[in-house]
């Protein structure tokens, strides 16, 4: 007999199943409208701006800003709230800079920028190798929560619970491509936006609808007092707040799986307007969980830290079996199943969303046009779908290797790092230098890379031994530090290289004003 | 000189044109003081949750503290500053890019 569950919970796993059903349902349906390459990766550009805002906001809150931000408010207060506030600053470089310019002048993927202007085949092979650490990094990380957290949520086994989230991840990506991943986000992301409000209006109720009165209650309960409601009790030094919230703040413009949903709409005006939805989400989403983290504090008691476990990262589950009437009732049982299964979606939709990302690094980047040139659209989708089996089936084996102890945030805290230190500057500047060239690139993607991974081993995170004795680094994200080593990557390069006569006039005026764009594919019959 | 679908444009010579170059100078206008106050508001942010821990935790509106507040004005922020650029961008951007492409589509050979 093998083993599948520690004590199964009923009721959030009828919950997670009804997910289960409607997601793939949704998927086969959208299985039947996927046949080209533009519908496989760019679902036929036919979604609309606030859809996208929709699918942004549900590929972006990931269970690490839902129960890792709440989570760590509730622990440390306020530098918790930190990365909260960055992770939303960060559409402010990505809608005035990269969003319309990605639209206008890309087709699947951030490397089609890069591609336009510099030598294609190494410029394509540095920015999927950027887009894949990234993807690979920031995948293994979400893997390890989920089975984490439905092994304490539901009960079942660890083990299970990564294969079942990672099967149905696939079923997604292989079958229904970026059309069911577009949706599946748009439903995690009402049912995630509608549940932290509940959950926040609950507990403004709480406390007579007063933020003062929720202020002061948490900061009594955290035994801080007013420190609780300021900055210092989770980051060790002044810089690792700095640090941590630059890489945050500039990550999204690097993130691949954020970039490549401005592919899917029809035109650079709904790929702003799709930013600006996200942007009003995402804001909605923060100042909520603010007061999701504070409630846990003002409301768990005494017994909330032990509850809460690691990270604080099941506050919000255990608020909400509180504010349902708490353990043991039927109020209180069925508010919890609904907050996990919410929970349980946002996994769900935001590892969708990378395996896509990874797939058309691997098939669209690196298969057809480095690999094999001229490749025909088939076998570009068909290579796509076997990337995602195959990135998908590696992450799984991983997390389940890694099991679920492992630290996954040092993994978080370099996949944007990488993404802002790798990707980021390589695109900005390949829209904005009219000198860049492709030794920049690849010496800057080489740079940011190189300089996170290395800075990370050796930071407190990861280098053995007890955090607080340290590492040979002593941040605990290298942002602050690889950022700049990326862009001076960049400059180095171009300058001690001999300039190109590339088309950057093409992509200026391209990706300005939207000439020759890839247009919306029409639907048509079969 | 490259093709899209039947038509050549000369790029380099659009990108000179009085037409884009009043674009891409509008877009500036916006962008350039934008990113600016991202920039000093956000940066500012985040000194002083590192540096100034004291005075974030001193309490401004009731119970809120200056760190609370100072976050919650940068969600504010970002929501100003999206809804501004797009309505920029409405009025006074897509016009001008509008021009740019039908003098680009004029001009082709």
């Amino acid at each position: 007999v093998i083993v599948v569950a520690a004590s199964v919970k009923a009721l959030p796993l009828v919950v997670f199943g009804a997910v289960l059903a409607v997601t793939l349902y949704v998927t086969w349906w959208a299985s039947r409208r996927t046949r080209t390459a533009t519908d496989f990766w760019a679902a036929g550009r036919g979604i609309s701006a606030p859809q996208n805002g929709l699918a942004i906001s549900g590929d972006y809150m990931s269970a690490a800003a839902f129960l890792g931000v709440s989570g760590l408010i509730f622990l440390y207060g306020f530098d918790g709230y930190v990365t909260g506030v960055a992770a939303l600053v960060s559409f402010i470089p990505v809608l005035l800079l990269l969003a319309e310019r990605l639209r206008n002048a890309g087709k699947f993927t951030m490397a089609d920028m890069l591609a336009f202007r510099l030598n294609e085949r190494p410029a394509r092979s540095a920015a999927a190798v950027g887009t894949i650490c990234v993807v690979a990094f920031y995948l293994v990380a979400q893997m390890i929560a989920a089975g984490a957290l439905i092994e304490a949520l539901a009960g079942l086994k660890f083990a299970v619970a990564v294969l079942i989230t990672g099967a149905v991840m696939l079923a997604y990506v292989v079958f229904g491509g970026m059309l069911a991943t577009t949706w599946v986000q748009i439903i995690k992301a009402v049912l995630l936006l509608s549940g932290v409000a509940v959950l926040a209006v609950w507990t403004l109720g709480k406390v007579g609808f007063s933020l003062n009165e929720l202020m002061d209650r948490a900061a009594k309960a955290s035994g801080e007092g007013e420190k609780y409601l300021g900055p210092g009790l989770f980051f060790a030094k002044p810089l690792d707040a700095v640090s941590t919230g630059l890489a945050f703040a500039l990550g999204t413009a690097g993130l691949p799986h954020i970039l490549m949903r401005f592919f899917t709409v029809p035109d650079a005006k709904a790929a702003r307007g799709s930013a600006g939805w996200a942007v009003l989400f995402i804001g909605l989403f923060y100042v909520l969980v603010m007061m999701v983290g504070l409630g846990s504090r003002a409301l768990l008691g005494p017994n909330g830290e032990s509850l809460a476990g690691d990270g604080g990262n099941l506050a919000a589950p255990y608020l909400a079996q509180t504010l349902g009437g708490g353990s043991g009732t039927a109020g209180g049982d069925v508010f919890f199943a609904v907050i996990s299964a919410v929970a349980f979606a946002t996994i769900l939709a935001v590892v969708a969303g990378l395996v896509i990302a990874a797939s058309g690094a691997v098939a669209h980047d690196l298969w057809s046009n480095v690999v094999r040139r001229g490749a025909s659209e088939q076998e570009e989708v068909y290579v796509g779908r076997i990337a995602a089996g195959v990135v998908g089936a590696v992450a799984i084996v991983l997390a389940i290797f890694a099991g679920k102890e492992f630290n996954i945030q040092f993994l978080v805290g370099l996949a944007f790092s990488v993404a802002a230190s790798a990707n980021f500057p390589a695109l900005l500047l390949s829209v904005v230098w009219r000198r860049f060239n492709t030794v920049g690139a690849l010496t800057g993607v080489a740079f940011g890379l190189v300089s996170s991974i290395g800075l990370i081993i050796l930071s407190p995170t990861v280098w053995p031994g007890p955090d607080s004795e340290g590492g040979p680094f002593p941040l605990s994200n290298p942002a602050v530090v690889t950022i700049p080593l990326g862009f001076a990557g960049c400059v180095l390069g171009t300058l001690l290289s001999s300039p190109e006569e590339r088309t950057f006039d093409e992509l200026r005026v391209r990706s300005e004003t939207g000439m020759g764009a890839e247009a919306q594919e029409a639907v048509g019959p079969a | 000189v490259k093709t899209i679908g039947t038509t050549r444009h000369d790029w380099d010579a659009l990108e000179q044109t009085s037409e884009f170059r009043e674009l891409v100078a509008e877009r500036r206008r916006f962008v350039l003081p934008a990113l600016a106050v991202f920039v000093v508001w956000f940066g500012g942010f985040l000194a002083l949750a590192g540096y100034a821990r004291g005075f974030m935790a001193k309490q401004v509106i009731g119970s809120v503290t200056w760190a609370y507040l100072l976050a919650l004005s940068l969600i504010v922020m970002t929501w100003a500053i999206a809804y501004a650029y797009l309505r920029f961008s409405e009025r006074r951007l897509a016009p001008l890019a509008e021009r740019a492409r039908e003098r680009g589509e004029g001009d082709a050979s």
